[in-house]
């Protein structure tokens, strides 16, 4: 080769610029035609020297090394020979470019930009040598001519901005077209090589980013040059593919086609597109390909949730939120909620008015709550499987779920009656014997198992619950029900549902639940101990006896109102077991809770028939049904001669007296006595006139028969007290918010405070009725004024 | 190891670490990958690459030398390690050759040193003074000097 050649001849002494350029582009030239080629130390060292040989000429020639040394900082003729260096670098390099153009004329397409990447590979080699070749005229001339402010740049810049000059744009639209070609032909489903784009786009990086652009503007070049003409080329193929696809399928059709586009796109763009563009390449193609259709793809929203199409609602969902996750979404969350309001309420409306809703309460409970459950469940996995959790559909379904919970066919406006039911549902739940109503879990789960995932699912709908302090109420209520009455159906779950609530509704609620089941514990400790005492102290317990001491501010029971006559049997215990509590807690006072009680009784009759009419038929029954069936009884024992006995004939006017009950009590219970043939009526009515005596003949198939169920009558009268209660504690609460309100804010506008209180009380909705009901209250107990000035405006008295 | 060559065709072998501080053989040794063949350096004699392998191989675990442009402090010529002072009280000839070699050799720190220690020899002493210490003909015009001494009379101590 020629140049290498030239090569091996010896460095030119210093001082003669003119053969030292010779040997210097000699040099040069090589680089640039074969950067892969090795110089060799000799050659690399010469052509360094003879860089800082022509730099340094002039003082060379002067003959003084000392002046060199110092002339670092100022001599003129030493920067003309830098700057004729630099100027004959520059002409050199760009003849090579003129070189390049003229090479590249040969090819078109792929080939094109194979040419390309493989010339920009062998350039970066070239400007890297070069660049270190030209070192001292680097550090020297350049530097301080940068430094005053000069528009030279280092000898690597100079090189890639000749390139981007003399090359670049010279063959920009040629290059351009290739690479659109390129691209067209694999989106049409041909094979080409994609690294071919990728290269050439990476150079424009490297091209728009040298030491002479700000930090903000590298991308600058390669957005101008390569970004915005590949987004302007591959808008309109799309605009195009779009109209096509649109004319010839359906919308389902579109969006099948268009999703697997879209992640086609998306898997390209990794590959050639640099990171800080993706954005812009992906939102111009989702604008072309889905904003534009938004109208259509809403309008098919419908009817996809209508067939529970998850694939393609799930593809719907994906492409409308590739748009964003805000407002093009929204109109789809409202035709949700909308979708699933509607498909509560029909649920509801199916097992509404059944014969089985109406059977029972317990009944209509668990049909209500299962419908309810289901419509949630259903559209909970289809937020899971089609919206991807999407925390706006997630909101829709909520917002559904709330209206159509609170108010259905089966519960009027007011929301009470919803929590009524969702807490009759968990009390069947959680109670004995109620086992045929729960439904069946996964099959080989235990019973526990099954048990706490249904209560998960109840706890579920808790917090769509308007009224929330009607749930708590009934909930104590049934709780406290299951608790004096051992109806349990384990401890366990009811452990399980407390620290359930406790997550939904907080400490406040659970904290008193917890209270009731301590008293359980220490009462099952006391009736042990009492009854450990008594056999101490030789005292026969007439009859298997068991109570339970409850803190009254704990417990959700009323205390009784009536004074029973205990019989006297009874009576000796109660007054053994008061003497005992009195001594333990001395200055507590016992209340007996006779409403609660229930008792077992042995009864024989007579003249019986049956299975159990020699052993006696076993009868559960309230304390006052037992206050009663005492005063029947015939003496017994020992030669009285019982079973020929039928023992006395009362009038109701004497029963009232003996028990102390009210007459009305007393009628009802006869009433229930009569219809189960335990008594009979002279008359066969229950009134003034009648007279009662045992019926001798009873009989039955059943050895235990229950006369304790509660009568409807009374189940409604609870429901009753338990809203009234309810709604007590709703005006305490709101005048307690007011109160906490006016504190703070001392002066406040009649709307504002309605405003702030509303907004402070969670567990149900205060009306407005009630909160101007309360704030009169609260200004006649003078916590309130109104304002001399404004009639609308309150004021705080302190 | 690399080879390097002084232009009087001495020889020295010396370990990477050393050779790398000048700037010119890292970036050869980039460019061109290491090789048995020596790498000559044609403006140095031996006398002057030994001091310089010296100097380089007591640095040669320094941290790297960095340049901050925005370093907007008064560059110091008294903050000179005792070391590198013993290393660079040497006579003036071959100081002014350490400089030069270090220049073309592109090893920053030591053209550092030696410009340090010229400029400490040249504080505080007159024209004159400095022109005698460095022998250096005055071959200034009158005008010229008149010139030289208005465009620096703002440095002047008053």
């Amino acid at each position: 080769m020629a140049s290498s050649s030239s090569m091996q001849n010896e460095l030119p002494p210093s001082g003669d610029t003119e053969k030292i350029w010779v040997y210097i582009k000699a040099g040069l030239d090589r680089i640039l035609h074969n950067p892969g080629d090795n110089l060799g130390n000799n050659a690399y060292i010469n052509l360094y020297t003879a860089v800082y040989n022509y730099c340094t000429s002039l003082k060379s020639s002067m003959g003084s090394a000392y002046y060199t040394a110092n002339d670092a900082t100022h001599n003129l003729q030493g920067t003309a020979f830098g700057k004729q260096l630099y100027e004959r670098l520059n002409t050199n390099i760009a003849e090579y470019m003129g070189e390049v153009v003229a090479r590249s004329q040969a090819h078109t397409g792929d080939d094109l930009l194979s040419f390309y990447n493989q010339e920009w590979t062998k350039y970066g080699d070239s400007a890297k040598i070069t660049h270190n070749i030209f070192s001292y005229l680097n550090r020297h001339w350049i530097q301080r001519e940068q430094e005053e402010g000069a528009n030279v740049c280092d000898v690597s810049t100079l090189m890639y901005q000749l390139w981007r000059d003399q090359f670049f744009m010279q063959v920009r639209n040629t290059l351009l077209d290739s690479v659109f070609s390129l691209m067209t032909r694999i989106r049409n489903g041909q094979v080409a090589d994609i690294n071919l784009v990728k290269s050439v786009a990476d150079s424009f990086i490297s091209l728009g980013n040298d030491d002479t652009v700000g930090a903000s503007k590298k991308m600058e070049f390669y957005d101008k040059v390569f970004l915005q003409p590949l987004i302007q080329a591959s808008s309109e193929y799309y605009r195009i593919e779009s109209e096509r696809l649109l004319q010839e399928g359906t919308t389902i059709d579109y969006i099948v086609r268009v999703s697997a586009r879209l992640k086609e796109e998306d898997d390209r763009a990794e590959l050639f597109l640099h990171e800080s563009s993706l954005k812009e390449f992906k939102d111009a193609l989702n604008n072309v390909l889905i904003s534009r259709q938004k109208e259509r793809f809403c309008a098919e929203f419908s009817p996809l949730l209508e067939a529970r199409d998850k694939a393609n609602l799930k593809r719907l969902y994906s492409l409308m939120s590739r748009t964003g996750m805000g407002a093009p979404l929204d109109p789809l969350r409202l035709v949700f909620s909308d979708y699933v309001k509607n498909a509560g309420l029909e649920a509801v409306r199916q097992v509404s008015g059944t014969e089985e809703a109406g059977g029972s309460i317990i009944n209509e409970a668990r049909l209500f709550v299962t419908a309810i459950l289901g419509v949630h469940d259903q559209f909970a996995e289809l937020l899971h499987d089609a919206f991807d959790e999407d925390t706006g559909f997630s909101k829709s379904l909520d917002n559904a779920c709330k209206e159509f919970f609170n108010v259905n066919q089966m519960c009027p406006e007011g929301g009470a009656r919803a929590p009524q039911l969702l807490a009759h549902y968990c009390d069947t739940l959680l109670k004995k014997g109620s086992a045929n109503v729960r439904v069946m879990g996964a099959e080989g789960a235990s019973d526990e198992d099954n048990l706490e995932a249904q209560l998960s699912q109840a706890v579920s709908v808790y917090r769509f619950l308007k009224a929330a302090d009607v749930f708590q109420k009934f909930y104590s209520q049934h709780l406290a029900r299951r608790l004096v009455y051992d109806q349990s159906v384990s401890s366990h779950g009811e452990e399980v549902m407390i620290s359930k609530l406790k997550d939904v509704s907080g400490v406040d609620f659970t904290s008193k639940l917890q209270r009731m089941f301590l008293d359980m514990t220490v009462g099952k400790e006391m009736s042990e101990e009492f009854k450990e005492r008594a056999l101490e102290n030789n005292y026969k317990l007439p009859f298997d006896f068991d109570m339970k001491v409850l803190h009254t501010v704990s417990w959700p029971l009323k205390s009784q109102d009536s004074k029973l006559v205990l019989p006297p049997q009874m009576a000796s215990v109660c007054d053994q077991f008061t003497t005992y509590y009195q001594n333990k807690h001395n200055g507590r006072k016992l209340n007996w809770l006779w409403q609660y009680s229930r008792a077992e009784i042995k009864m024989f009759f007579p003249k019986a028939t049956g299975p159990a009419a020699k052993s006696g038929y076993i009868f559960s029954v309230t304390t006052f049904q037992l206050a009663i069936l005492m005063m029947f009884n015939a003496e017994s024992g020992p030669g009285t001669g019982y079973d020929t006995i039928t023992g006395p004939t009362l009038t109701m006017s004497q029963i009232v007296q003996e028990t102390g009950l009210e007459e009305s009590a007393v009628k009802g219970e006869l009433e229930v006595f009569c219809k189960a043939q335990v008594m009979k009526s002279s008359n066969g009515k229950v009134n003034d006139d009648s007279k009662f005596v045992l019926n001798a003949d009873f009989k039955s198939k059943r050895m235990r028969l229950n006369l304790s169920a509660a009568k409807k009558s009374e189940q409604k009268k609870d429901a009753e007290d338990t809203m009234n209660s309810v709604m007590t504690d709703r005006m305490l609460t709101i005048q307690a918010a007011i109160v906490r309100i006016m504190k703070t804010r001392k002066t406040l506008s009649h709307r504002q405070l309605v405003e702030d209180t509303i907004s402070q009380i969670k567990l149900f909705q205060a009306s407005v009725g009630d909160i101007k009901k309360a704030i009169d209250v609260l200004i006649d107990k003078e916590y309130l004024k109104r304002s001399d000035e404004n009639h609308n405006v309150y004021n705080y008295l302190a | 190891m690399i080879k390097l060559q002084s232009s009087d065709g001495k020889t020295f072998e010396v370990e990477r670490s050393v050779a790398i501080q000048s700037i010119l053989i890292k970036n050869l040794l980039e460019d061109l990958g290491e090789s048995e063949n020596p790498i000559p350096l044609p403006n140095v004699t031996a006398k002057v690459l030994e001091k310089i392998i010296e100097y380089c191989d007591h640095h040669k675990d320094d941290p790297p030398f960095l340049v901050d442009e925005y370093d907007e402090t008064p560059k110091r010529s008294d903050d000179i390690i005792p070391w590198d002072e013993k290393f660079i009280t040497v006579d003036q000839e071959l100081l002014f050759e350490i400089l030069l070699a270090s220049n073309y050799m592109d090893i920053k720190p030591l053209l550092d040193l030696g410009c340090k220690t010229v400029a400490n020899m040249i504080r505080n002493k007159s024209a004159e003074e400095i022109r005698k210490m460095f022998n250096i003909t005055d071959d200034f015009t009158e005008e010229e000097k008149a010139q030289i001494k208005k465009e620096n009379e703002w440095a002047e101590v008053h």
